[in-house]
């Protein structure tokens, strides 16, 4: 299964290209990248998509801009509603940045929803490299509670560099290490960073077969 | 916790990369960030364990720490994103338990193929092209340097 960085953001929004990135990814251990605002031209790159949207409606209408099978469709996470609603749509494959979110933003029920959908939940780890504190405690906190949640409904996971330059991208290693913070094991790790090719393949993680 | 016959502890030293390729770094600084990146992660008790310190240098370094605590170690060195007033990542290439074997690790510095000044919106980049297709852009302002990190074949170098 390829390891994928859930998520980086390439030049201009950052200050490296999406070849340069691409390049690093590999260095560090991933077969391939998503890159928002990205094109994948580039070999190990992802096109991804980010709507931020304050109303379902707001993304509803976004998403009809976005051609049919143009790569990964990722919506900033709100309140437990709009994540609710969110996970309901078709073309919507990873919510993003739920650690910024209420913190019952992201329950037990919208768990069953994101698992029965194959909607993914991006554990993003530029807090807690970037982040000193009461924030990155907070971040590490939030990211245990979905663990727990994820241990026990299996809604696949991502997990997401979030970097804006090479400078911000981690190895596979340091990523595995950096997860370990909140108690996440080195198989969910693995795990986690290939759940992306599940996902837009439309393979289940666990496949029924009848003898 | 194990000693050597001479009671001195066992020790792992890790092998560190510095990216963008070339920086040079004040090793005291290194070292500042590294205890830093240790204490706000770990705390006084457990970075005091870790017990870090810098070793070596030549465009690498070599981060020593006790036997046992070098996984602590890797995940706060890869928390750092500045050191000094230099915005750098730190990369963890191998850890082992001698020095003689880490420095068999160690590698010369990337080759810089050519330097040329190149155009990017309305301003002059010094382009610095090194080994692996990677293009470091340079631009030196009032308020210190900005970097940009391409890569031979993206058209605004070519």
């Amino acid at each position: 299964m390829p390891l994928i960085d859930g998520c980086i953001h390439p030049y201009p929004e950052g200050d490296s290209s999406i070849r340069r990135m691409a390049l690093t990814a590999r260095e560090l251990g991933f077969d391939q990248v998503v890159a928002a605002g990205g094109n994948d031209e580039v070999p190990g790159v992802l096109k991804g998509t980010i709507i931020a949207a304050t109303s379902v409606k707001e993304v509803v209408s976004t998403l009809q801009g976005i051609p049919q099978g143009d790569g990964v469709v990722m919506v900033t996470s709100g309140d437990l509603a709009f994540n609710r609603a969110v996970i309901g749509l078709r073309r919507v494959r990873v919510l993003k940045g739920i650690q910024r979110s209420p913190k019952g933003a992201f329950n037990h029920v919208a768990a069953r929803e994101a698992e029965a959908k194959g909607v993914a939940v991006e554990l993003d780890l530029s807090p807690l490299v970037g982040e000193r504190g009461i924030q990155r405690q907070r971040v590490i906190s939030r990211y245990r509670d979905l663990l727990q949640l994820h241990r026990r409904y299996h809604f696949p996971v991502t997990l997401a560099s979030n970097a804006r330059s090479i400078l911000g991208q981690r190895s596979v290693r340091d990523m595995v290490f950096l997860a370990r913070l909140f108690d996440m094991e080195e198989g969910e790790v693995m795990g986690a960073l290939s759940s992306l090719d599940s996902i837009l393949s439309g393979r289940s993680p666990v496949q029924v077969v009848r003898g | 916790m194990s000693q050597l016959p001479s009671q001195r502890e066992r020790r792992r030293y890790v092998l560190v990369r510095f990216v963008p390729e070339g920086i040079s770094l004040d090793p005291r600084e290194v070292y500042a960030a590294v205890a830093e990146a240790c204490t706000s992660l770990w705390g006084d008790t457990v970075s005091s364990e870790i017990s870090p310190s810098v070793m070596a240098w030549e465009g690498q370094a070599i981060v020593r720490c006790r036997r046992g605590t070098e996984d602590r170690l890797i995940t706060a060195i890869s928390t750092i994103t500045r050191v000094g007033d230099e915005r750098v990542a730190l990369r963890t290439i191998t850890t082992s338990g001698t020095l003689h074997a880490i420095r068999s690790r160690m590698y010369p510095r990337p080759e810089l193929l050519w330097e040329r000044k190149v155009g990017i919106g309305g301003r002059i980049f010094l382009a610095r092209a090194y080994s692996g297709q990677k293009v470091d852009l340079i631009e030196k302002g009032i308020k210190g340097q900005e970097m940009l990190f391409f890569a031979t074949e993206d058209g605004e170098v070519r």
